[in-house]
């Protein structure tokens, strides 16, 4: 694999131990190569911009700017570059903390090497699956809040609109979409690529936490979906 | 009140410039040409004039009683200084007139003579009266200012904020102010009549004893000292006292008591030490639990691996790379369960989601947890909530915490819920829970003393950021606490 073709990543963690740690796990993939390291947030958000990574992989305890922060700034700036967060805890509340920043997805401390290059390639593949807890709160959260729904329905075809439900609401994959839609896998995946495109996410999560902000479903999506 | 001679001088000078000088003046001047008209007619030509026929006894005469009168009304408008002027002035033109023009001399120097007397007698007179008069005007004034000091005087007695008593020698109240009737329950004529020592419990009474033996002695009681004292309702105040003998005729006639009730301030000094004897037991507690696990589990684990570790250097050479790689997989579980005890001890500590994501979050995971551990349901509520600056964040977490945990520990409560709202400029965080109840004390402040340290730990905690804490609670109908902290954004 040529070096164009592999996936850019930022490792932005305060511990230089924990920074090389991290290099070392991904410097043995063929596919991914480590461009940079940031020691603080301000420097992750700085040469996010300069370097603009495929994947930024980010920690939470960090000086100046924290890992949490320095994600709003950098999906203010480059809303494709998709955010993994290390985190030690992952408790719902946590997690959605995380989401609301913009987390593409999260990683334990704990998860080992090969989890972290598994998670860094969820991500980019459009694979990467939320909890069905996880799921279940921020539509809890979607139905309390208001919503601005005509913008997601001028946005999305209804192919789409379709295509993210299924994600959204019932955690389905790729290949389980392409099942029940008698499509082929790569249409679909060409289907969420359009979808990250139209929302300016940069991943599946993201492509959820943003969808049901913007009114993804309504009242009777979700009786729909008991019924099922 | 008296006139300064300086003062005096000075009001002499718009005498000289008030209109009564001047017409005194120009009366005189008339006057005294006047009386010497045949003089000054006769000198164009003296001798064709006939002193008799112009001289006319009646017109002199009229004239003299002209000064008199100038005389006496110079005395009335300008004191007696221009009643004297004007006396000099007058003789010397009155006397020069009767001695060598008058054609009648002894008739005119008496009818002279007679009217400067009269004249002098007058403005004495009138001098005195106004004396007098001014004497009277000032005595009233001072009557008056007397009457409004005492006013004052009686108002400041009996509306001090402190107690002021006096009693005579056998120690029979004689006088009370208002702040006596707050201080004992009595009001004042109930009060009036009563013997100080039913107010007084043994060491009191004593005490009260030695301090009028000492009074007695002549000696000064210099410093308050503290007494306590037993209300109507039996309830007990601490006061602080300052004693002085009242002497009269060198005789002791009765004993001034100035106190201030001190029994509030006292509360809130013995509940603060109880809270903080509490606290810092609390804390040395939490402390020992913390290293006991740190030593018994988390170290354990990690010398456990130092062990392994050894163990694997030494024999690693002589395993093979399945026996070798098991090894090291048995070593990183070791590593991964040390790992989970630390992050579960920070985590106790200081929840990190507070500082990494905020009040709110932070809230719900706190309520999650409880639910988890207790089964108490813990609902969240709250409307938009602009971010706080962290140790208000910090706070109101903390006390949520306890609230939650008194929940568990006493009310007997299966529901709970949190209520965040925002207003104008405060933060308002509610803790309602369907428990047992429990019956409040008087006073916030005697929660310490009640035991209640979790309820006296929010209330110093909410202190500190100038907030308030606020409870209700019944037997039997749960317990509401509401916590208000000034806002203040996060900056």
């Amino acid at each position: 694999m040529s070096t164009k073709d592999k996936l850019k990543i930022l490792i932005a963690d305060d511990h230089p131990l924990l920074r090389e740690a991290l290099q070392r796990a991904i410097a043995v993939e063929e596919d991914m190569e480590v461009i940079a390291q940031a020691g603080d947030g301000e420097e992750a958000v700085k040469l996010a911009s300069e370097l603009s990574p495929d994947v930024i992989v980010m920690d939470i305890v960090m000086p100046k700017l924290n890992g949490i922060e320095a994600s709003k700034k950098i999906k203010e700036i480059a809303p494709n570059i998709a955010i993994l967060i290390l985190t030690a805890y992952d408790d719902e509340e946590y997690i959605l903390g995380l989401l609301d920043a913009g987390a593409a997805g999260y990683l334990l401390k704990s998860a080992r090497g090969h989890d972290l290059v598994e998670a860094i390639r969820a991500i980019r593949s459009g694979e990467s699956v939320l909890h069905p807890n996880i799921i279940a709160k921020l539509l809890k959260r979607a139905m309390e809040a208001p919503t601005e729904e005509k913008k997601l329905q001028e946005l999305l075809s209804e192919r789409e609109s379709e295509i993210l439900k299924l994600v959204a609401l019932k955690g389905m994959s790729n290949k389980g979409i392409a099942e029940k839609l008698f499509i082929s896998e790569r249409t679909v995946k060409a289907h969420m690529t359009n979808i990250f495109n139209k929302l300016n996410v940069a991943s599946r999560s993201e492509a959820i936490v943003r969808g049901l902000k913007w009114g993804l479903v309504s009242l009777k999506d979700t009786t729909d979906k008991f019924q099922d | 009140m008296g006139i300064s001679e300086s003062e005096r001088y000075h009001r002499q000078i718009p005498r000289l410039r008030s209109p009564h000088f001047w017409i005194i003046i120009i009366l005189f001047v008339v006057l005294t040409l006047s009386h010497y008209s045949e003089l000054l007619s006769g000198i164009p030509v003296l001798g064709n004039v006939s002193l008799p026929e112009v001289a006319s006894p009646a017109r002199d005469s009229l004239e003299r009683l002209s000064y008199l009168l100038l005389i006496i009304y110079s005395g009335w408008a300008l004191g007696i200084i221009g009643g004297a002027a004007l006396w000099f002035l007058s003789a010397a033109a009155m006397l020069p007139h009767s001695f060598f023009i008058s054609l009648y001399r002894r008739d005119t120097v008496l009818e002279s003579s007679v009217s400067l007397i009269i004249s002098v007698l007058a403005i004495i007179l009138i001098e005195a009266r106004r004396q007098n008069k001014q004497r009277l005007e000032r005595l009233e004034k001072t009557v008056k200012d007397l009457e409004l000091s005492q006013q004052n005087y009686e108002e400041l007695f009996t509306n001090a904020s402190d107690a002021i008593w006096i009693h005579d020698i056998e120690g029979k109240l004689t006088l009370a102010n208002k702040a006596c009737e707050k201080l004992t329950g009595y009001n004042v004529p109930e009060l009036i009549g009563k013997d100080v020592s039913e107010f007084l419990a043994s060491d009191g009474l004593t005490l009260a004893r030695q301090i009028k033996e000492r009074l007695l002695r002549g000696e000064a009681i210099e410093q308050r000292y503290e007494q306590r004292l037993t209300r109507k309702n039996g309830s007990e105040a601490i006061i602080l006292v300052a004693t002085r003998l009242i002497v009269s005729d060198g005789k002791p006639q009765a004993v001034q008591n100035l106190a201030r009730d001190i029994t509030e301030e006292r509360k809130l000094r013995d509940n603060l030490q109880f809270y903080l004897r509490g606290y810092l037991k609390a804390q040395e507690e939490e402390r020992k639990r913390l290293a006991s696990e740190l030593h018994d589990d988390t170290s354990q684990q990690i010398l456990l691996l130092a062990h392994n570790l050894d163990n694997l250097t030494s024999k690693a050479g002589s395993y093979s790379p399945q026996k070798l790689r098991d090894e090291l997989e048995k070593l990183h579980d070791l590593s991964q369960q040390a790992y989970q005890g630390i992050k579960r001890y920070a985590q106790a500590l200081r929840p990190r989601i507070l500082d990494d994501l905020g009040l709110l979050p932070a809230l719900e995971w706190l309520a999650h947890e409880i639910t988890d551990v207790t089964g108490i349901k813990v609902e969240v509520k709250t409307g938009a909530i602009p971010q706080l600056a962290p140790e208000t964040q910090l706070v109101l977490f903390r006390i949520a915490q306890e609230a939650l945990n008194n929940i568990h520990r006493h009310s007997k409560g299966s529901e709970a819920s949190i209520t965040l709202e925002c207003q104008e400029n405060e933060i308002r965080m509610t803790i309602d829970d369907n428990g047992k109840g429990f019956e409040l004390p008087q006073r916030l402040s005697d929660f310490a003393s009640q035991g209640k340290l979790g309820l006296t730990g929010m209330l110093e905690r909410i202190r500190l950021i100038g907030g308030e804490l606020e409870v209700t609670s019944e037997i039997g109908k749960g317990t509401k606490i509401i916590v208000k902290a000034p806002f203040r954004l996060y900056k």
